[in-house]
């Protein structure tokens, strides 16, 4: 599998990329009539959203998606998955921990969110209210080491 | 016809006949007749009931389909190879039963929708939340409310999850808590889960 590209995490005013998917089992379930379609192998799940936290709360603010249909992929916005709700929803659902990954990059692995970096910032939130913080140190990357999440390969499908 | 396409059509023939024989003795010693003894015994009265006229013409037939294997041998061998590999064909596959995120393990308690549906206003200061049950996931609720039948029963689920990390040499991200832990509501007719509704997960 190809390494993935990650959602968006706007947190203190910093943009970070968050290597989990707080949306997945909605778009599975709830929103399955969607029917996203892959633009390419670094991207399956066919959207990327960004999320903040805001007041202690975890909003999806904005989601560029690609959805097929009789004429050929088309993309979408968040109005398009949340249609009374296109600036912003309050993700309630989500309970656990989100990743997001900051420095230079240790050891690339070009499968979902495998690779490494210098540090990860834990956020752990119930029922979409921010509970907790936390960083992990994960090691020291070489002074030339890439700074930031990145993708080496993917392969991008033609649309119709 | 020359000597020599008589010999290479004798040559063919005969490696079509040893290949078959070979290709028997591999069905017989792989492919296990998977039919009840039931089954086994209804189809040899079917064929002791047969007229002679009909077992004549199942002879004919067994004959024709015979000379053609030996003429075409290389596609009926690599069919069987096939055949063989691919294992025996059903009709039926677990695919066609719908697939849920519970399973019965992961119920705990029965529940009541209206009582749930009560506990399940979420309040957002932004109003960035439907006043609904359950909120944004409230057509979810309707649906699964939806599929309930008199006699069924809702429970409420939470899965078990799996925590990265335990592996030796395990370098990956250091989650503090089990991952994929989903919470919701099920429907449970005749011990087996037959929808569900997911309210939390990471």
């Amino acid at each position: 599998m190809t390494a993935q590209i990650p959602e968006k995490m706007i947190y203190k005013g910093e943009e970070l990329s968050l290597c989990d998917e707080p949306l997945h089992y909605y778009m599975q379930t709830v929103a399955k009539d969607l029917k996203l379609e892959a633009p390419s192998s670094a991207l399956w799940r066919g959207y990327v959203g960004t999320w903040t936290i805001e007041d202690g709360r975890l909003y999806l603010v904005k989601l560029k998606g690609y959805k097929s249909s009789d004429s050929g992929a088309l993309e979408i916005e968040l109005g398009e998955v949340f249609p009374d709700y296109p600036d912003g929803v309050f993700a309630h659902w989500f309970t656990g921990e989100l990743r997001c990954p900051m420095g230079g990059l240790l050891e690339y692995v070009h499968g979902g969110y495998a690779s490494r970096y210098e540090m990860d910032l834990f956020l752990k939130l119930e029922k979409g209210v921010l509970v907790s913080e936390r960083i992990v140190n994960n090691g020291h990357a070489e002074p030339n080491a890439p700074q930031g999440y990145r993708i080496n390969a993917m392969t991008t499908f033609g649309r119709r | 016809m020359n000597y020599d396409l008589w010999f290479w059509m004798g040559c063919y023939f005969a490696l079509g006949v040893a290949l078959v024989l070979v290709g028997r003795l591999l069905v017989k010693l792989f492919h296990k007749d998977q039919r009840s003894d039931f089954v086994k015994g209804a189809l040899a009265a079917l064929e002791a009931d047969k007229t002679s006229q009909e077992k004549r013409r199942d002879f004919f037939k067994s004959v024709a389909t015979g000379s053609l294997v030996f003429v075409v041998w290389p596609v009926a061998f690599a069919v069987l190879v096939n055949e063989l590999r691919g294992g025996p064909a059903s009709s039926y596959t677990k695919e066609d039963e719908p697939k849920f995120t519970s399973e019965m393990k992961d119920l705990l308690e029965i529940v009541n929708p209206k009582e749930v549906e009560v506990a399940a206003k979420i309040v957002d200061p932004k109003n960035r939340v439907p006043d609904l049950p359950f909120g944004h996931l409230n057509r979810g609720w309707k649906r699964l409310k939806w599929k309930m039948r008199p006699g069924d029963v809702m429970w409420s689920f939470r899965t078990s999850g799996f925590q990265p990390g335990n592996s030796e040499g395990y370098k990956g991200p250091q989650y503090s808590a089990p991952q994929n832990v989903v919470f919701g509501y099920a429907i449970v007719r005749s011990k087996k889960i037959v929808a569900e509704f997911l309210t939390q997960w990471d």
